[in-house]
């Protein structure tokens, strides 16, 4: 239950062993590797060019493939998805588990049918466009350039625009010697041949032309209109059934789909390997490796590498981590399967830093009781219980989501744990109720901030502990012991006055948190270089009284979400409840599962990110800033599969 | 019915019943705005990106429970009316009905505009989108401050 405790690994070998040394590293995903720092001068480094723009560009064809025929291939469910766990593979089967030559192969086909599909849509469009253009014209049964080049006769097809009073086709009309036939007419405008002698005043007619805004026609085929429309559907149905024929191959492609998921892995795999060169050292002569691992898996590790690399071939030093390297060691959080799902809720805020406390135990404690009072109810309880319970028992979940559900999943018996003392099921009273959260709102709202208190008390003995740790007691004094004696204190002092009606006891209470407030002052001044700034330090950390106020009242949130989740579904009872019994029993019933499943999720939405508030800020926010490094070890990518040691 | 008459006999009631509609009324108002915005907002992201539709809803919900509380606060009253309250039974009532009615009005908008500002964290770091969500429940603390307020005054009928 803590932060793991590392050693730092540091391994010397040939540079021909360099592949298989990091592929083994990688399949037993343990090490975390450390840059190591050396002057240019005493070692050729190489790799450091390396190029891997190359590699990322071949992952990223690979992931674009896979991409197009997710789009097709017809994907599993959520549920499918997950029945069975993630096929299994190490380095060396995963490298044979998928042919090169094909993949590549695939990843072309994929590309060109993708391309043809993006023609024929653009075709498809094209067609569109086209037959609305000519499909009012279909009616003309000569061809627009024949009568272009008629002898006598000027010939103009166009457009003019709709009016209610026809003046624009009245300007037309008024123009001597024009004939004008109307092939349609629409909303929008008038279709029209102009036909008109040759010898006519051609600058009089194109004023009248302007007049009625005509637009002339472009016709760029061979055929005539009707036949073109005609063609113009046999293409469009080629291309459909070409487009539904790749769209059938491509649903077809399962297998493929696999194989590139495969030879992403490896890929990937390699690509990581490649970019630890500029971590770790590599000469004509040498290969160097520093990094760093769990204590307890170092025997192991040496043994494995022994069973790797030749005797003579490498060395591997193992030393235990010193105080100046306490800032780049990482941090990995070990805890007990129940506190472990918690983790992720101290990871979102930060990683400890490796000499720090883990407060995931802490976290654990008091999120745990936080949600519990905010849902407060058992029926919700219980269905989260079997929610969480399912999707643990019979789905194969990823590491991060799986951590997440177990959560809920520990989460639900406090939830049923206060439902039972608030005696609400689905917002119905049982009588196992030990408090009325309505009728005794004041006291769950003492409690809540009583709750508060010990809460913040505990961030405040976190820091103290923490600043022990790190060697600085002065702080720990300053920022941790006095300022919970200060509110021990206060407390003490509010006591005496308003319960036991003592001026003792209040005067001690007082009196104390005077001593510890002076006792910040004292050591401000001491513990600062500049002394004047360190009064003026001293004095803002005790303007800081004003936000423990502010935390505390925070805490009521604790009572009032309870109280809202519960009268809501008391609220949804009642309604349901008021129906007429016909409907109750139908309608009502469906009703009654659509409203409480809504107010479920709103108050186990309302509990996670308060809880999460009150944790990150009102308890983090007092000893906790979360600047280390994460252990991060060198693996595989295992979107698709796990790797494991062969 | 006189004017006088009617609120001597009914004034508490009416009163009552006014404050339940101020609970419920404005802080639905701030919670109608502030679910609003955030839901354009993350329209348009999920537009782009498909997959955060889950996260999306949950900052767009975070504005919403405002008017949930002033729902609570109205249920609560409206429990609690008789056709024989006194007046000034009613006119507590009409007081209780106001600091989660104009808390949660203007609370939610303004978590509605954190919210929305919150999507952007979503688009670009998803890993952080709990910062987005920290930001948003920071306001929602004082509707929080202003169901409680309500809350114990109903309790002084």
């Amino acid at each position: 239950m803590a932060i793991a405790k590392m050693r730092k690994l540091s391994l010397y070998t040939l540079p021909a062993f360099e592949n298989e040394l990091l592929e083994h590293i990688q399949e037993l995903k343990g090490v975390h590797i450390d840059k190591i720092e050396v002057e240019e001068t005493v070692f050729e480094q190489l790799g450091e060019d390396i190029n891997t723009l190359e590699l990322e560009q071949k992952i990223s064809e690979l992931q674009t493939a896979q991409g197009i025929l997710e789009k097709h291939v017809p994907q599993p469910s959520f549920i499918q998805k997950n029945r069975s766990p993630k096929p299994t593979y190490n380095l060396r089967e995963l490298k044979e588990a998928y042919d090169v030559a094909a993949v590549n192969d695939a990843v072309t086909l994929v590309y060109t049918l993708r391309d043809r599909l993006n023609e024929i849509d653009i075709r498809l469009d094209e067609i569109e466009s086209e037959r609305e253009d000519i499909t009012p014209w279909q009616k003309i049964n000569v061809h627009p350039d024949r009568l272009e080049k008629l002898k006598n006769l000027q010939v103009l097809i166009g457009t003019i625009p709709q009016a209610t009073d026809r003046r624009y086709i009245h300007a037309l009309e008024a123009f001597e010697g024009l004939e004008i036939s109307e092939i349609y007419q629409n909303q929008e405008e008038h279709g029209l041949i102009l036909a008109l002698p040759k010898n006519i005043d051609m600058k009089e007619f194109n004023e009248a032309l302007i007049e009625s805004h005509f637009e002339e026609w472009q016709y760029e085929y061979d055929e005539l209109p009707q036949e073109k429309l005609a063609n113009l559907s046999i293409e469009e149905k080629d291309l459909k059934a070409e487009e539904k024929n790749i769209q059938g191959s491509l649903r077809e492609k399962g297998d493929v789909l696999e194989q590139l998921r495969l030879a992403e892995e490896y890929e990937y795999a390699k690509l990581l390997r490649l970019n630890t060169r500029s971590e770790s050292l590599l000469t004509n002569y040498l290969f160097v490796l520093s990094g760093y691992m769990e204590a307890d898996k170092t025997a192991d590790f040496s043994k494995k590498m022994n069973d790797v690399l030749p005797e003579n071939a490498y060395v591997l030093e193992v030393s235990d981590v010193s105080e100046a390297d306490e800032e780049t060691v990482p941090t990995l959080l070990t805890n007990n399967s129940i506190t472990e799902p918690f983790e992720e809720l101290t990871l979102m805020y930060g990683t400890p830093n490796y000499n720090e406390l883990d407060p995931t135990p802490y976290v654990m404690v008091f999120y745990s009781v936080f949600y519990g009072m905010m849902m407060g109810d058992l029926g919700y309880g219980l269905l989260q219980w079997i929610g969480t319970f399912l999707l643990l028992k019979f789905l194969h979940l990823d590491d991060g989501f799986k951590k997440m559900v177990k959560m809920f999943h520990i989460l639900s018996y406090p939830t049923m744990i206060v439902g039972l003392i608030y005696g609400s099921f689905f917002g119905v009273t049982i009588p196992t109720q030990l408090v009325n959260i309505t009728e005794q709102a004041t006291e769950v709202l003492v409690f809540s901030i009583g709750l508060g208190i010990i809460h913040i008390l505990s961030g405040l003995v976190l820091n103290a502990v923490n600043q022990f740790r790190q060697g600085n007691p002065g702080g720990a004094i300053k920022d941790g012991i006095s300022w919970i004696v200060i509110l021990l204190g206060l407390i003490i002092g509010a006591a005496g006055t308003m319960l036991f009606q003592n001026e003792m006891i209040s005067n001690i209470g007082f009196g104390l948190s005077l001593v510890a407030a002076l006792v910040i002052l004292v050591l401000s001044v001491v513990l600062s270089q500049n002394k004047f700034g360190g009064l003026a330090a001293g004095v803002y950390d005790l303007y800081g009284i004003s936000g423990y106020i502010g935390d505390m009242v925070s805490y009521s949130r604790l009572m009032a979400l309870g109280l809202s989740g519960s009268s809501i579904a008391v609220a949804f009872n009642m309604l349901i409840g008021m129906l007429p019994t016909p409907y109750k029993f139908t309608i009502g019933v469906v009703l009654i599962i659509v409203l409480q499943l809504f107010n479920m999720f709103l108050s186990v939405l309302s509990a996670y990110v308060h809880g999460m508030r009150l944790i990150f800020v009102e308890f983090f926010g007092k000893f906790f800033d979360g600047t280390g490094t994460a252990f991060k070890p060198l693996k595989g990518l295992e979107k698709f599969i796990n790797i494991s040691e062969r | 019915m006189e004017w006088g008459q009617f609120f001597s006999e009914y004034g508490g009631l009416f009163f009552g019943a006014l404050g339940a509609v101020v609970a419920v009324v404005f802080s639905g108002f701030g919670s109608a705005y502030g679910t609003g915005v955030t839901g354009e907002a993350a329209a348009a992201l999920t537009k782009e990106q498909p997959d955060k539709f889950v996260q999306s809803l949950i900052l767009q919900l975070l504005p919403g429970t405002q008017g949930l509380y002033g729902f609570v606060i109205g249920f609560l009253i409206i429990g609690g009316l008789s056709m024989d309250m006194t007046l000034q039974q009613g006119l507590i009532y009409l007081v209780a009905g106001i600091p989660v009615g104009l808390v949660g009005w203007i609370s939610g908008i303004h978590q509605g505009r954190v919210a929305t500002a919150g999507l952007q964290i979503l688009a670009k770091r998803p890993e952080n989108v709990v910062n987005a969500i920290i930001y948003a429940i920071m306001v929602e603390t004082y509707a929080i401050l202003a169901l409680i307020a309500s809350f114990l005054l109903i309790n002084l009928v």
